[in-house]
């Protein structure tokens, strides 16, 4: 409850500001022809990366989950991959390579290379859970392949196309390293300069409540479309086992040769280049502390961040699955929407209110963590959601019928068998966390290093050499997130 | 002695009335079953029994010691009252043993020894201790949940549809395990279902529940036999329900005259016949006079055993019947009509007056 109300402090700090100083200022700030260049820029990189995106990870997903292409599995886990490389790493591997890249084009090139594995990895499971008896009855019906492919398919990927633009395009809105390092403004970058630069003026948190607003309008504009439509299986009985469909010769060449081309762009880049850097390095890199003391750094927030988010989340995990209702609903979806928000927003208004309100905590670990809880509780939550709605609520009641009190049986019990759910999630937290830059680079004590921000402040003084060790860290430690998402993803559809 | 009492017990879900005025006595060590079709509140009831969900009205004792009485309620895990779900619901992270010892308290010596006990009365092999639910069987499983619910020594036991998911066989095996641990135990149970012959078989104690109400309460066979209305009757198995005229003990109808036990009713009313009352005798071995009436094979469904016989009677003889009418009688394969045959229809015993 409480943190669902913490969860709308960015929103209400957004607000705020503007009433505060006034709508003429407002306007002032908000209509001016910078504004409308950063919206050209962010609308122009959404349009054309999301559909590209889009074609990429259906295809991909469709190639790996429903034809005979040889090595689909080794392919699947290779188009998930690129999700272990934090995008401002990709965008650092492609400036060494070619340190001419930037503007438009670039950006394209990037995100789609970083954000693509959002689609893919949605389609992939919904393409797994489908029932093949619906494509045999268009077939029967009379459809040709391609026909039940557009007609009948495709639309049952609706909703797992939506929710990958979703986040592909909230990636896209509040990405700010990526950006930065190829010279491309967006939003987020420019609000970043404009903090630098004037430190918590309006004008950077003007910026800050358009790119907030955006933020909302893809949110509406996903519920809208997610429709009444009924997606899941309707009637009882087990599915069969999926077809795959047969590639002929030159199309599955085509097929590998795409799909070669993707991981090459996505994970050869970063491989070569941070191998080649590692390899001018040598040891010596390693040997400064700062690396260790980084990721040191790195894992105690890390951890403390993952285990608090989680600690948040149960409650109301529990709560929104034993006890749903329409208070409960809202109050989720609040922490829903503060996650979808960029951390630099999240950041900002934690800057502004400590500042105000919260002096001492201005500029402490409490600040970053609590930024981390408001941006990364979503995870935490959906894992658990799903743990909780898993265990039965008959179980509980044996527990009490048992002679165990309400507290011992939801603990005894039902947390007991949403543990791996809850580890998921807290896993989840911790990578994600660990690949954080934006706030934390805004809010953290002075004197914090972790891995993301020591590889940022390296990078942007051009020594890519120095760099290159924390981005193989943050790379290893991030593997595990590609597995695990991989391995829930097939168990949900009950492989 | 009476152990559980239940007093005009309301409950609602939102604009929905699950249970209505509701009042039940159990005996001490006796067998009750609530019979129902779905949603008729019957699981909802026995939820409010264990203290799973409260009644909105009304009070709930147990061996003396009140239960519920709005708006004080004691929860769940005070009642001692044993309850065994559908599918089992065992806990499935914990062995054979954790689970039916989860009851216990940790640091009872002879937990060990009590386990083992349970595991011999549910006639289960002590070397399945170590497994886990998922490898046991749906019947093995559901002999695991009434240990389980067993080993606290309960005095009461709620029994919630334990059978139906298992496959027709197994079903009433397991009945019978279940029915000799608690009369060995002696343990006062409630059995919740929707099968009537389960229901039947089962209870000492019948009750009728529809609609959030129980309409009727009693022994199994009077039940079946006397049941309050039509929808009671055919609940409880296949009925034939027929107009007459009673006059002095005696009821006339199309399927002659039927002896009832209230000599003093008189006028119109329907009577109701189990099938198995009637009896088809072929035409040629009756004598005339004896009581009874003529019908003709119209169709005959073959189903092993037994064979589902639709008759059609003569044209109704008294002014209150408009035209004729169709009954369905079951009769054994081997001496089954021919379709088109006519048969002679007599009837055993009384006719119960709806």
């Amino acid at each position: 409850m409480l943190v669902s109300l913490l969860a709308l402090l960015p929103l209400l700090f957004v607000l705020a500001v503007a009433i505060q100083i006034g709508w003429h200022t407002v306007q002032e700030l908000v209509f001016r022809p910078r504004v409308g260049e950063l919206l050209v820029n962010t609308a122009l990189l959404v349009t054309i990366t999301v559909p590209l995106c889009v074609a990429f990870g259906v295809a991909m997903a469709w190639l790996t989950e429903r034809t005979d292409l040889p090595g689909a599995r080794l392919w699947s886990l290779l188009a998930i991959a690129p999700l272990a490389v934090p995008a401002f790493v990709h965008s650092y591997a492609w400036v060494s390579l070619v340190p001419s890249i930037h503007g438009l084009a670039a950006a394209v090139l990037l995100s789609v290379i970083s954000y693509s594995p959002f689609l893919y990895l949605p389609v992939a499971a919904a393409l797994r859970r489908l029932d093949p008896g619906i494509e045999d009855v268009a077939a029967s019906l009379g459809l040709r392949p391609w026909a039940v492919f557009f007609r009948v398919v495709l639309p049952q990927l609706r909703l797992a196309i939506w929710g990958g633009i979703l986040l592909v395009a909230l990636h896209l809105l509040s990405e700010y390293g990526l950006y930065a390092m190829i010279r491309f403004d967006t939003f987020t970058t420019a609000i970043f300069d404009q903090f630098q630069s004037t430190y918590n003026g309006p004008a950077a948190n003007m910026l800050a409540g358009v790119l907030a607003l955006s933020c909302l309008a893809m949110l509406a504009l996903e519920a809208a479309k997610r429709g009444q439509a009924r997606y899941a299986r309707v009637g009882s009985g087990s599915a069969r086992l999926q077809r795959r469909s047969l590639l002929n010769r030159s199309t599955t060449a085509l097929a590998l040769l795409l799909a070669a081309l993707t991981s090459a762009l996505a994970l050869g880049v970063p491989l070569i280049t941070l191998g080649k850097w590692l390899i001018v390095g040598g040891t010596e890199v390693w040997d400064r502390a700062s690396v260790l003391s980084a990721l040191q750094q790195t894992l105690l927030l890390a951890s403390a961040g993952a285990a608090l988010t989680t600690c948040a989340a149960i409650p109301m995990a529990w709560l929104s699955i034993r006890v749903p209702g329409r208070l409960q609903r809202l109050l989720e979806g609040c922490n829903y929407v503060a996650g979808a928000l960029p951390g630099i927003v999240v950041a900002l208004a934690l800057v502004t209110l400590t500042v105000k309100f919260a002096r001492p905590i201005y500029q402490t670990a409490i600040t970053v963590l609590l930024a981390y809880l408001l941006m990364f509780l979503p995870r935490a939550l959906v894992s658990l959601r799903a743990g909780i709605a898993q265990a039965p609520v008959e179980l509980e009641n044996v527990a009490r019928s048992l002679g165990r009190t309400p507290t011992q049986s939801v603990w005894l019990i039902t947390m007991r068998l949403a543990a791996p759910s809850a580890a998921a999630g807290a896993a989840l937290v911790f990578l994600g966390i660990t690949n954080e830059l934006t706030a934390t680079l805004l809010l953290a004590p002075n004197g914090t290093r972790t891995l993301a921000t020591g590889f940022w402040a390296l990078s942007s003084e051009i020594d890519y050499v120095s760099a290159a060790p924390y981005a193989l860290i943050m790379i290893a430690l991030s593997l595990p997130l590609t597995w695990l998402l991989d391995s829930q993803s097939r168990r949900s559809a009950g492989r | 002695m009476s152990t559980l009492e239940l007093n005009a017990i309301d409950k609602s879900y939102g604009p929905l009335r699950v249970a209505e005025k509701i009042d039940l006595s159990v005996e001490a060590g006796s067998r009750t079953a609530i019979v129902g079709p779905s949603g008729s509140g019957k699981t909802t009831l026995l939820r409010m029994i264990a203290g799973f969900e409260f009644p909105d009205r009304g009070r709930i004792s147990l061996d003396g010691k009140v239960l519920f009485d709005a708006p004080a309620a004691v929860p769940a895990h005070q009642r001692r009252i044993g309850y065994v779900p559908q599918d089992g619901a065992l806990f499935p992270h914990m062995s054979i043993a954790a689970n039916i010892g989860f009851g216990l308290s940790d640091n009872n010596a002879g937990k060990p020894q009590r386990v083992a006990e349970l595991m011999e009365l549910v006639e289960l092999d002590a070397r399945m201790l170590k497994s886990w639910p998922h490898e046991l069987s749906g019947g093995q499983q559901q002999r695991v949940a009434l240990a389980r619910a067993l080993a606290q020594r309960p005095t009461l036991m709620l029994l919630d549809e334990p059978f139906s998911a298992l496959d027709t066989g197994l079903r009433t095996s397991i009945r019978k395990v279940v029915e000799q641990v608690l009369a060995e135990t002696g343990v006062t149970s409630i059995l919740v279902t929707h099968d009537q012959s389960e229901a039947l078989s089962f209870a000492d104690q019948l009750a009728v529940m529809r609609k959030g109400k129980l309409v009727q309460v009693g022994r199994p066979r009077d039940l079946y036999l006397y049941p309050s209305d039509e929808e009671a009757a055919r609940f409880l198995g296949d009925a034939i329900i027929v107009p007459a005229r009673l006059e002095s003990g005696w009821a006339n109808c199309e399927l002659g005259q039927i002896p009832i036990f209230d000599r003093t009713r008189t006028g119109n009313a329907q009577i109701m016949l189990r099938p198995e009352q009637l009896q088809l005798r072929d035409t040629v071995t009756c004598e005339n006079g004896s009581d009874g009436c003529l019908a003709t094979v119209t169709e005959s469904d073959f189903g092993g055993h037994a064979s589902l016989l639709t008759l059609q009677l003569p044209s109704a003889p008294l002014d209150m019947h408009r035209g004729a009418r169709v009954i369905q009688v079951r009769s054994l394969s081997i001496h089954a009509p021919k379709v088109g045959s006519t048969v002679f229809l007599t009837v055993m015993g009384h006719a119960h007056i709806l």
